[in-house]
């Protein structure tokens, strides 16, 4: 269920690449929970780690760094893993890779707007 | 149990000045409901009493938004419960409502002595004229300029050093209903406090006078009594014409005493006494708005006698038979004094806590505005609150002209009392103990009490204080928030400078 998930929220943006099955049968779940798992882990750093330890990251323009980052991230998983499963670098492989990037800020607000709350330097970031 | 402070005259108004800022600091009263500072000045318009009335009344207010008047908070800034006579139930008998002031008010003083008296001048061409003529008509034959006559002397601001006048005004202070509400009020186990000075005209007429009567109650005469009476401890410039003179101040002091050690025999459970040498001089303003003279030492130490005489237990009290006599010491004598100059139990009664209230001061009217962006700022919604909401704006007020500006006068009076650089850092803060700074190899590994350092503190206490005191009262959370920063820069400090 949750292949078919990654799979529906990439080719919805992306679009669909029949003359690449690869990406169906293993390119969009790695590239989903590589993503997934990375963007909720910076998450964790940014509003339990360093958002509970000292106040030095945990203010707007550093949730902005911060989403850059995980914006970058995001772009480069599917970029890497793409070009190490395909070895070629298509225009498909691009839009996916900035897609991808939109789908790791996604879920970095998403973790922003649940793990805050149990902040306390960063309770109040990105408001 | 409660506690009625009198505050008599301008001196009395002053130390009552003091007691609120060692309140406001967190000094405790032990097994005190509530303490009632009633100040009486028949000078109206006098500054001093201006001053501690406003300092007063920002008090209750911040008490009240802070903590919504409950009697039972025992701990952190502003716990104890100050409050105006109108707050209590009287023991006995219904009354009606007084105004909420911390100030007893005499009627008809606008006025010269002799109109008090006779005011619709019956007493014109008889005797008793004559007799008020010879006790209290003082003009040299052939003078024209009646004005400074005790007779032509005007009551409404204050007895001008002249005993002898306050005595009579005195007599009718029963006559008011706050008198009579206060005769009603006070409770068995309640207790009694009066201050006064010795060789002004208010105090020194109106102690005795005010213990008679309230002694005269017999529901009241066996109640703890206090007392605290100031001997001169500064001078006034001489002044022409002027109906105040320091050079009779030793002599009017001595008087007073011998009146005293008479009079109140067998009337005062404990009696403190204070005195310093008298190294400054005033300008000779004989009362109203000019009247305003800077906070001195000995009227803070005037205060810690009130803390004193509350906290004693009852066990330890003698009777009024066996009146204690109490007097203050420090260490060692200087022009300059500090909290390395208090032994023990004051250091830790009295100078701890106005060192937590200091940090407090500074953390609160530096710091914190500048920390709008840090979580616990928005989570206490001070963005908008700062400066427009009554309890902050009281809290402001209090820091910055009345601790602070009673503070600076100290520092500025002689002798001085200087515990705190109030413009310096707050590393710096605590006169002869900084807090130093330490580094290994050019880099900081301690910074002291930094930006950062409060910004930690501030964020994680606030985090633990949301989850015992709700949002509806913030307020409390933030005096509280206040308490606790100021507690982790004294651990930083480790402990209060002492003497080598």
């Amino acid at each position: 269920m949750l292949l078919s998930i990654f799979s529906t929220l990439y080719e919805t943006l992306a679009g669909e690449n029949p003359n690449y099955a690869e990406y169906r049968e293993s390119i969009f779940t790695s590239v989903g929970w590589l993503t997934l798992i990375t963007v909720f882990i910076i998450s964790l750093i940014f509003y339990v780690g360093f958002g509970r330890w000292k106040p030095f990251f945990h203010k707007l323009s550093h949730w902005i760094i911060t989403l850059i980052i995980v914006a970058i991230l995001g772009f480069l998983f599917a970029f890497m893993l793409s070009r190490s499963e395909l070895g070629i670098t298509d225009s498909y492989v691009i839009r996916f890779s900035f897609f991808n990037a939109i789908y790791a800020v996604i879920y970095f607000i998403i973790f922003s707007l649940l793990l805050k709350r149990v902040s306390i330097f960063a309770k109040r970031t990105p408001f | 149990m409660n506690v009625y402070v009198f505050g008599i005259g301008g001196t009395g108004a002053r130390i009552i000045r003091s007691l609120t800022m060692l309140l406001a600091s967190g000094v405790k009263l032990n097994d005190t409901n509530k303490i009632i500072p009633i100040i009486i000045d028949v000078d109206a318009t006098n500054a001093d009493t201006t001053r501690t009335l406003k300092a007063l009344e920002a008090y209750k207010l911040i008490r009240e938004r802070g903590y919504g008047n409950r009697e039972e908070i025992r701990d952190g800034f502003f716990n104890a419960n100050l409050n105006t006579l109108s707050s209590i139930k009287p023991e006995t008998g219904s009354f009606q409502k007084l105004e909420d002031s911390f100030q007893l008010q005499f009627d008809n003083l606008e006025t010269s002595f002799i109109r008090y008296i006779d005011p619709n001048e019956d007493l014109v061409g008889d005797v008793t004229m004559d007799l008020l003529e010879a006790l209290y008509d003082n003009t040299p034959p052939g003078n024209p300029n009646f004005s400074h006559t005790e007779l032509n002397l005007r009551l409404d601001l204050g007895f001008k050093g002249n005993p002898n006048i306050g005595c009579v005004v005195f007599n009718n202070l029963s006559k008011t209903k706050e008198f009579q509400f206060v005769l009603k009020s006070i409770g068995d186990d309640d207790r009694i406090f009066i201050i006064s000075s010795i060789f002004g005209g208010t105090g020194s007429s109106g102690f005795p006078q005010l213990v008679r009567l309230l002694q005269e109650e017999d529901r009241i005469k066996n109640n703890i009594f206090g007392a605290l009476t100031i001997m001169p401890y500064f001078k006034v410039s001489e002044k022409r014409g002027g109906a105040i003179n320091s050079d009779t101040f030793n002599s009017k002091t001595e008087a007073a005493l011998t009146y005293y050690s008479k009079y109140l025999k067998g009337k005062i459970n404990c009696f403190y006494q204070l005195w310093d040498k008298p190294l400054k001089q005033y300008e000779n303003n004989e009362g109203g708005k000019d009247q305003e003279n800077n906070a001195h030492l000995i009227e803070m130490i005037g205060a810690t006698a009130i803390i004193d005489f509350v906290n004693k237990p009852v066990t330890s009290l003698k009777t009024k038979e066996k009146t204690e006599y109490f007097d203050f010491g420090i260490k060692t004598e200087d022009t300059t004094i500090d909290l390395r100059h208090f032994f023990d139990a004051t250091r830790q009664k009295i100078a701890l806590p106005l060192t937590l209230f200091t940090y407090a001061m500074k953390i609160y009217l530096e710091k914190i505005p500048a920390f709008k962006s840090e979580a616990f700022y928005k989570e206490l919604n001070l963005g908008d609150k700062l400066t427009s909401d009554n309890f902050y704006q009281s809290l402001t007020s209090f820091f910055e002209e009345h601790y602070k500006g009673w503070l600076k006068e100290m520092m500025d009076n002689e002798r001085k009392f200087q515990p705190f650089n109030v413009e310096f850092d707050l590393n710096s803060l605590i006169r002869e103990k900084p807090i130093e700074v330490k580094k290994v190899m050019g880099v900081t590994i301690n910074g002291g009490i930094t930006d950062s350092f409060l910004k930690e503190k501030l964020g994680k206490t606030e985090d633990e204080l949301k989850k015992e005191i709700p949002d509806t009262e913030r307020e409390k959370r933030f005096l509280k928030l206040l308490n606790r920063i100021a507690n982790d820069c004294y651990e930083k400090l480790e402990n209060m400078p002492s003497m080598v």
